[in-house]
């Protein structure tokens, strides 16, 4: 009996400490595609079946910035925080091949929102040509995901499938990617694994929730709903003196995804 | 003699028509400054959402109701 309690006790022991010692958290240089340069530090972090990949996180690692006006006597330019709580994310489940994203609050003018995306696997080509990458021997492979097409470096020496943002399926974790048009980047910085990490990893939530296509809706109409959001708080009178600038020819331009699979 | 005469009215005719057009020029440059007079205002977030701008006619707005917009809407 009493070695029965020793070997469920030594198992369980185990169990913890395998739960524990897989469990790594990556962080990466993070460059958004964007009208003007973006970069960001965002954390991959991971266990056996599920990752999260998040930035704009309040409490992580980038600078804590509120909404920023310049004002000056011809132009008033502001910068809208989108910091919050759990910030953008993507989150995945291997096990059940969900995918959920979280869009962070944005200023004072919308709430957080969550949407749940298709799970799309990556067709790469993985090419015979390696680098090191600091300690890492790398490989390269290039695949195409949503208008954009990635050109990546992936090490063995981590084999697990994840990478950063929507990135994934390779034999090894993605250290290093960028895009044909160079508006995308994501660099490794630095990595724990296996670590004797607390933190759990939990499926993002907010207060909304959308579908991927009112997502992408919404983004394509942000700018004109904050121009509304701006005139309805105006009197009449000065409000039909306020026009939007529209842009021509730069839809979707500078978006992480372009194309979508139902269009 | 009369000949010389007649050249230089015409010479001094011709001098003032120039002048006169060069004025014109300069009002229509006052005209075109006026014109653009206005106001932006443009916005970008600190993450993937671009950017956007409207423009305010000069004659339409008043600092006063725009900053008061503004402390209201982002801060």
């Amino acid at each position: 009996m009493k070695l029965l309690i020793t070997i469920i006790l030594m198992l369980v022991c185990n169990i913890h400490m395998f739960s524990q010692n897989f469990k790594g958290i990556a962080t990466y240089k993070y460059q958004i595609p964007n009208e003007t340069l973006l970069i960001k530090t965002a954390t991959l972090e991971f266990n056996q079946n599920e990752t999260l990949f998040s930035y704009n996180r309040l409490k992580g690692t980038d600078e804590q910035v509120g909404t920023k006006m310049v004002n000056n006597s011809e132009k008033i330019n502001i910068t809208i925080s989108t910091q919050d709580e759990q910030g953008f994310s993507t989150y995945r489940d291997y096990s059940s091949k969900e995918i959920i994203n979280r869009s962070s609050k944005i200023g004072n003018l919308f709430n957080a929102f969550i949407y749940d995306d298709k799970w799309i696997e990556i067709e790469w080509k993985i090419i015979d040509e390696y680098k090191m990458i600091g300690k890492y021997n790398s490989q390269k492979a290039i695949g195409d995901y949503r208008g954009r097409t990635y050109t990546v470096w992936f090490t063995e020496e981590i084999p697990l499938p994840y990478g950063p943002w929507k990135l994934f399926g390779l034999p090894g974790l993605i250290i290093e990617a960028k895009d044909a048009e160079n508006m995308f980047m994501a660099k490794l910085t630095s990595i724990k694994y296996p670590c004797d990490c607390n933190f759990m990893i939990e499926k993002p939530s907010a207060p909304e929730k959308k579908t991927v296509q009112e997502y992408v809706e919404f983004r394509e109409n942000i700018n004109k709903m904050i121009f509304e959001k701006m005139r309805s708080r105006l009197p009449r009178e000065k409000a039909n003196s306020m026009t939007y600038n529209e842009k021509n020819g730069e839809k979707r331009k500078y978006w992480d995804e372009k194309v979508f699979e139902w269009e | 003699m009369k000949n010389l005469f007649f050249a230089l009215v015409f010479m001094l005719i011709g001098t003032f028509a120039f002048g006169g057009n060069m004025n014109s020029s300069s009002v229509e440059v006052d005209l075109n400054e006026d014109l653009v007079c206005g106001f932006e205002l443009s916005w970008q977030t600190d993450g993937p959402y671009g950017s956007g701008s409207s423009w305010f006619d000069c004659d339409g707005w008043d600092m006063d109701d725009i900053m008061y917009m503004i402390e209201e809407m982002f801060f």
